[in-house]
């Protein structure tokens, strides 16, 4: 292996972690449109999908090249794997983000009901752990993603209180229907995420010790 | 040579015979030597060249009765060869008569007989080395190899037999019975009882017997002269001219003569030769010039000695009129030691890879450049040992120089490039055959000439073990 | 693991005053293929060549420790050298065939082995070939010279010399190291094939030959066995750093 690989496997990593910045942006983004009810920050986050569609199509080349030229083996085949799964989780974060920004827009105008029910809370944690999985990739630290197990669970609970709500607001209140159904779709975007925060960490665990675990 | 032809045989046949699990034996027997074989063939047949065209040892043993033994087995009987013919008519002949020209016509017949051995050794080399190494069957293509298996079977039985025959006839019966007798209890008896590890033993028993043999010659050869020519050392032998028909005094003119004769020799060959063998090599082609030339050195190469001076007689001594004179005894040693340094200077300049001559080229240099500053000099150690190994054999010559260039007795040392000399290994032939009485002196000179001869072999192994080191690093 | 068919125990070995091999123990296991990696001079050709006493050959050699094969101390001095060449085969760097031809090659090792009837020879030679996989290039000129073949035919004619004397193991040294793409591909799917009767050990070079035809690898470094394990816990998440380095380019 020359230097050459290995200063490309490093930018490879730089550039699959700013791409996952970028989705974790638009998801962030899109909730806080959701927050603020912002149409245009909502617009602005939709038109993004096709910029992370495109870094998923290049970098995903990037690390095919990197497979078929140089035979990678131990680590530097695992960065290269873990990096696949990285790319992947990013661009399904990024797609939620773009379909929370949608319904932002079928939702403007009506106000919000019940705070937002446990909404806010629940896109807290799970944009911390996107970040965490991302800075243990970045840093090939685990530190950060130790309790995940633990933090899965939160959300998972956290979802099924909020459908709890909203069940019992639309049977209180049958106008309120669109707007809670909006809100089970959105704590559903918001648990997939979770989902995918904790692949990229099972990815990031295999890419440092090459066990594999799995993060119920 | 055989040892060089052995040792030249790349070292993976050894490991890949002994990797199948091949005993040292059957490596050596079934692999080894069939590898080697041209290179021994080589040999053997320079061997027998220089068995023919051998002059003064059969003169002073063979008895030179111009007879046919009775009957024609006998090998008890005297004989006279060819050479010996040669050395011992040349001094009596007066030229340009009957005798002498019959004389030549001996000649030509010894030469005819040197051509036909050379052509037919380089014949025999060639189909060796070409059934070694080309994609060509190793045997006639129409036979199919159960009905070659049978051949060499009868072929075998054929060779015994006529061998059986052979020794009955050469050899008293009570030697050749017992001899056929244990062949055939080791063929049909031995073979399949002994195991492979006994017949290795066996085999190296001989081995071991035959290398002790040949030491044991040597030993024994030695010491007889070192014995019996040691108390004829003394300052004065060495120092002073021969008196009363060399019976006393010493042998100083003659260690002159012989020192004269081998550098003048040397420095009328060297310059040719090199310069001969740097053209073969590096200016021309492989093609038919270069072949005929190449035959024509290794014809020269095998050609008696004697002839050489015969030659050198008639033509530089009566015809170009330099009568008996040291200046033609150079010039017979020149021509005959020729061949070999052009030989050992091809093969240093040969031995020196080609890439280092395009390496130079591929910078600029002329040919000649290359030549003389990339590929003469690493070629030198081998240059130079071959021209001492000449020197070595110049010196121990007898019949070139018997009757062009020596006198048998004379007190003052050579004047000048046209007077006669004194030569060691004359001097010695001399003493030995015609002096009764000489018995001590005769021995000193034996002693000195063998001392002169191995000393200077003895430099040229060591220059070339120097050089051989140096490269080996 | 399962019974190991050769194994190395505490093998020490000086070549001169260098300790060449640092006290190696390693057990090979059977109808499998091993390779030996590492960096030039880390003493793999040497550890080879001692599992059939070639090291014997060279003057300044010792050798402490054990060697056992089905059981026995090789290195013992009264062990039967010849026979156990015969047990244990090798293939060499650059292919050696004997100037002799084709069909003589491969007959060359039950010739001395005490095989002498023209049909069973027959037979051999054309097993040894087959099994090769060279018997249907050469199978009408098996009385040519072996030199006229190509380097790859003449690297799996001597592999079928090797294979005619039926070992139980294989010894490679850099087998496909003086042959090109082509043939090396060839060499290597033979040696896939081969794993199935014969257990064969491989020193290479090339690592990714050796992650692509063994299935236990053995990293060594300056005459130590650093590691030595399945081929894919070695190339996929090695234990020792050094070997992780080794493979992966960052030094060597």
């Amino acid at each position: 292996m020359t230097d050459k690989f290995h200063s490309e496997l490093k930018d490879l990593k730089k550039h699959v972690s700013e791409m996952a910045r970028f989705a974790l942006l638009m998801l962030k983004d899109s909730q806080e449109a959701f927050l603020n009810q912002d149409e245009a920050l909502a617009a602005a986050v939709i038109v993004r999908k096709d910029q992370i569609r495109e870094q998923t199509v290049s970098l995903e080349e990037t690390c095919y090249q990197l497979i078929a030229l140089n035979q990678p083996v131990a680590k530097d085949m695992r960065i290269i794997a873990c990096s696949l799964k990285v790319i992947s989780a990013s661009e399904r974060i990024g797609r939620y983000g773009k379909s929370t920004a949608k319904i932002v827009k079928e939702i403007a105008g009506k106000p919000h009901i019940a705070n937002m029910m446990s909404l806010p809370l629940m896109s807290e944690y799970v944009i911390a752990m996107i970040d965490d999985a991302l800075t243990a990739y970045e840093t090939e630290n685990l530190r950060k993603i130790e309790g995940f197990s633990g933090r899965d669970d939160a959300i998972d609970a956290l979802r099924h209180s909020i459908f709890r709500e909203a069940i019992t607001y639309m049977m209180e209140n049958p106008k309120t229907i669109t707007q809670a159904t909006y809100y089970i779709i959105l704590a559903r975007y918001l648990e997939r995420c979770a989902d995918h925060a904790c692949k990229i960490a099972e990815n990031v665990q295999y890419m440092e010790t090459g066990e594999r675990v799995e993060i119920k | 040579m055989s040892e060089d032809a052995i040792s030249s045989v790349p070292h993976e046949f050894r490991e890949g015979s002994l990797a199948v699990g091949a005993t040292r034996w059957e490596t050596i027997s079934r692999v080894i030597v069939p590898a080697a074989l041209s290179g021994i063939a080589a040999a053997i047949i320079l061997g027998i060249g220089r068995a023919i065209g051998e002059t003064m040892a059969v003169l002073m043993v063979t008895g030179n009765a111009a007879i046919l033994p009775d009957p024609i087995w006998n090998v008890l009987s005297p004989i006279r060869t060819l050479t010996g013919t040669l050395g011992i008519e040349m001094g009596e002949v007066s030229v340009g008569g009957d005798h002498y020209h019959a004389l030549f016509g001996v000649a030509v017949v010894l030469l005819i007989i040197t051509l036909i051995v050379n052509l037919s050794a380089v014949r025999i080399l060639n189909y060796l080395n070409e059934g070694r190494n080309s994609r060509k069957s190793t045997g006639p293509s129409f036979l199919s190899p159960q009905v070659l298996d049978k051949l060499r079977t009868i072929l075998t039985w054929v060779l015994a037999a006529a061998g059986a025959i052979i020794l009955c006839i050469i050899a008293p019966l009570w030697i050749s019975l017992p001899v056929i007798a244990a062949a055939a209890v080791w063929y049909f008896y031995g073979r399949q009882r002994i195991t492979r590890y006994q017949s290795e033993k066996i085999a190296f028993g001989l081995l071991v017997t035959a290398s002790v043999i040949v030491i044991a010659i040597l030993v024994f050869i030695l010491q007889d002269i070192v014995i019996n020519g040691l108390p004829a050392l003394s300052w004065e032998f060495l120092t002073q001219p021969p008196s009363d028909l060399g019976r006393a005094g010493g042998i100083f003119p003659a260690i002159i003569g012989t020192l004269y004769l081998v550098c003048g020799a040397i420095l009328i060959a060297l310059p040719i030769g090199v310069g001969a063998a740097v053209y073969l090599v590096e200016y021309t082609r492989e093609g038919p010039i270069t072949r005929l030339i190449r035959t024509g050195v290794d014809l020269l190469n095998g050609t008696p000695s004697i002839v050489f001076g015969l030659f050198a007689f008639s033509f530089i001594v009566i015809y170009l009129n330099f009568g008996v004179s040291l200046l033609a005894g150079q010039i017979t040693l020149a021509l005959m030691v020729l061949p070999t340094i052009i030989r050992t200077t091809e093969e240093s300049l040969k031995s020196i890879p080609q890439s280092l001559r395009e390496g130079s080229l591929a910078l600029g240099a002329t040919r000649w450049q290359t030549i003389k500053s990339v590929v003469l000099p690493p070629a030198v150690p081998g240059i130079i040992t071959g021209a001492i190994l000449s020197l070595g054999r110049a010196a121990g010559e007898t019949a070139p120089i018997m009757f062009t260039a020596v006198v048998f007795s004379s007190r003052f040392l050579p004047t000048s490039l046209f007077q006669p000399v004194m030569a060691l290994p004359y001097h010695l032939f001399i003493l030995a055959t015609n002096i009764p009485g000489a018995s001590v002196n005769k021995y000193g000179t034996a002693l000195v000439l063998l001392i002169f001869v191995v000393g200077i072999y003895s430099v040229a192994i060591l220059v070339r073990n120097h050089y051989a080191n140096k490269i080996r690093g | 693991m399962s019974e190991s068919i050769i194994s190395a125990k505490n093998l020490n070995l000086w070549y001169h005053e260098k300790h060449a091999l640092q006290n190696i123990t390693m057990e090979i296991e059977p109808k499998k293929t091993t390779a030996l990696i590492g960096p030039s001079g880390c003493g793999k050709s040497t550890l080879l060549r001692c599992f059939n006493r070639m090291n014997d050959l060279i003057n300044e050699v010792k050798i402490d420790g054990e060697i056992c094969l089905d059981g026995s101390n090789i290195l013992s001095p009264d062990t039967d050298v010849v026979a156990l060449r015969k047990k244990v085969g090798m293939v060499f760097q650059r292919p050696n065939p004997f100037p002799k031809s084709i069909y003589e090659n491969i007959a060359y090792g039950p010739r001395v082995h005490g095989i002498n009837d023209r049909k069973e020879l027959d037979a051999i030679v054309e097993k040894s070939l087959k099994h090769a996989a060279l018997w249907d290039e050469v199978c009408d000129r098996l009385h040519e010279s072996a030199l006229g073949l190509s380097g790859g035919q003449q690297q799996r004619l001597c592999i079928a010399r090797t294979l005619a004397v039926e070992p139980e193991v294989i010894l490679m040294d850099e087998p496909c190291s003086a042959l090109d793409p082509i043939a090396t591909a060839k060499i290597e799917n033979l040696i896939e094939m081969l794993k199935m009767d014969y257990t064969v050990i491989i020193v290479t070079h090339n690592m990714q030959q050796a992650a692509r035809v063994s299935d236990y690898t053995g990293f060594m470094y300056l005459g130590k066995l650093i590691e030595y394990d399945s081929t894919t816990t070695i190339f996929e998440h090695p234990k020792q750093d050094l070997t992780e380095n080794y493979i992966t380019g960052r030094f060597g």
